[in-house]
């Protein structure tokens, strides 16, 4: 059995704490100090791990593709049991996973060429 | 027969309303037949942007109701040869019109106009189902805000699940010394994250705060900045290449020279 566990980081806490008091203006500029960060890059980080979270409900043909992908790549090193393969996207507080557990029948000795995969 | 545009956004008060009275007025300067309509039933704001409030006798829910006829309910602006008006219902409320309704509506005008713009209300709810139903294609606001960029998103993967495949973005309210001190976020960073199609983006300006005060678009005014970005997304809707203006010149010692002069 695989399980595979891709996750996509927020800055979470990092983003959020650092930000200090709210209005603070001293987090402008871009380039100024070390530990502060620019206030747009903040809310760019924010963003993109709120857009994250928003796509989960993952239409369900991308999620057959992403499916059909995954099969292809891990093909070529193990033989896998598709029909038996469960692949979910879940949400937590500041990050959101890609769970994929997908049974192994057998180990190859040596990979297959690309493309050779089962599908 | 004319296209039939939606102006959306998911979120409120990013300028929905003076983006479709601007791009209006705008289209119809080309020499454009156009026609505005005003989606939002129940809390209608486009004849006041137009300050054509006054002139309202019947408005989009008379005409799907029959009480008259679509020709009785469109105003004239007198203004700008070409430019009509189809106000909402400020009494009624969304569940007044469906959308297939407001879809033959839509292609009644598309029979006489060039161009109709739907102004579409915030949410996503019916009044945006319906804003949406007749439209060809998508023109979705933002501000460079979380928030509203957010909201975007949404806005934009409900449009594609409905057909209107490729929306183009317009970025409104852009604070360019904000983006240059790192305080708010560029167009790049807003066109990372969204991934679709720019079309326009608008500085902020206080001339569209005086100009919707006296209902008078600011497109007419020719040395407006964001008069002149909707000017520019309406040439790049006629399908010309008109390059993005870089708005740092602006904020220059000639900028603000240029500006307490010319009021540009």
């Amino acid at each position: 059995m695989i399980q595979l566990l891709a996750r996509v980081l927020g800055r979470g806490g990092a983003a959020t704490g650092q930000g200090g008091a709210p209005g603070s203006r001293a987090g402008g500029g871009a380039g100024e100090g070390s530990g502060r960060m620019a206030s747009k890059d903040i809310a760019r980080e924010r963003l993109k791990l709120m857009l994250v979270h928003d796509r989960v409900d993952m239409e369900p043909e991308l999620m057959e593709a992403l499916k059909d992908d995954l099969i292809r790549a891990i093909s070529r090193y193990l033989e896998v049991d598709r029909s038996a393969m469960e692949v979910s996207l879940h949400r937590e507080a500041s990050t959101v996973a890609l769970v994929a557990s997908i049974p192994v029948r057998a180990v190859r000795r040596r990979p297959l060429a690309a493309g050779d995969g089962e599908p | 027969m004319g296209t039939t545009l939606v102006i959306t956004s998911g979120k409120g008060g990013v300028g929905k309303t003076t983006t479709t009275a601007n791009l209006g007025t705008a289209l119809a300067l080309t020499g454009k037949r156009v026609v505005l309509v005003d989606a939002d039933i129940g809390l209608r704001n486009l004849d006041v942007v137009m300050g054509l409030e006054n002139r309202i006798v019947y408005d989009l829910v008379d005409v799907v109701e029959g009480f008259c006829r679509l020709r009785q309910a469109l105003i004239k602006d007198k203004r700008f040869d070409g430019l009509f008006l189809l106000p909402a219902a400020q009494t009624k409320d969304k569940s007044a019109v469906q959308p297939e309704q407001f879809k033959a509506l839509c292609d009644e005008l598309a029979q006489e106009f060039d161009y109709v713009l739907v102004d579409s209300p915030a949410g996503i709810e019916q009044g945006f189902r319906n804003a949406i139903a007749g439209a060809q294609e998508a023109l979705v606001v933002c501000t460079p805000d979380v928030s509203s960029v957010r909201d975007a998103d949404r806005v934009i993967g409900l449009l594609e699940a409905e057909g209107l495949a490729s929306p183009r973005l317009i970025i409104n309210k852009l604070r360019p010394e904000m983006v240059q001190q790192g305080r708010q976020m560029g167009v790049e960073d807003v066109l990372d994250v969204l991934a679709v199609e720019l079309i326009g983006v608008v500085p902020e300006d206080e001339q569209v705060v005086d100009s919707t005060n006296r209902g008078e678009p600011v497109v007419a005014h020719e040395r407006s900045r964001a008069g002149r970005a909707y000017r520019d997304i309406v040439r790049r809707l006629l399908g010309e290449q008109v390059p993005f203006p870089d708005f740092k010149e602006e904020h220059g010692l000639f900028g603000r020279l240029r500006r307490l002069l010319g009021g540009a």
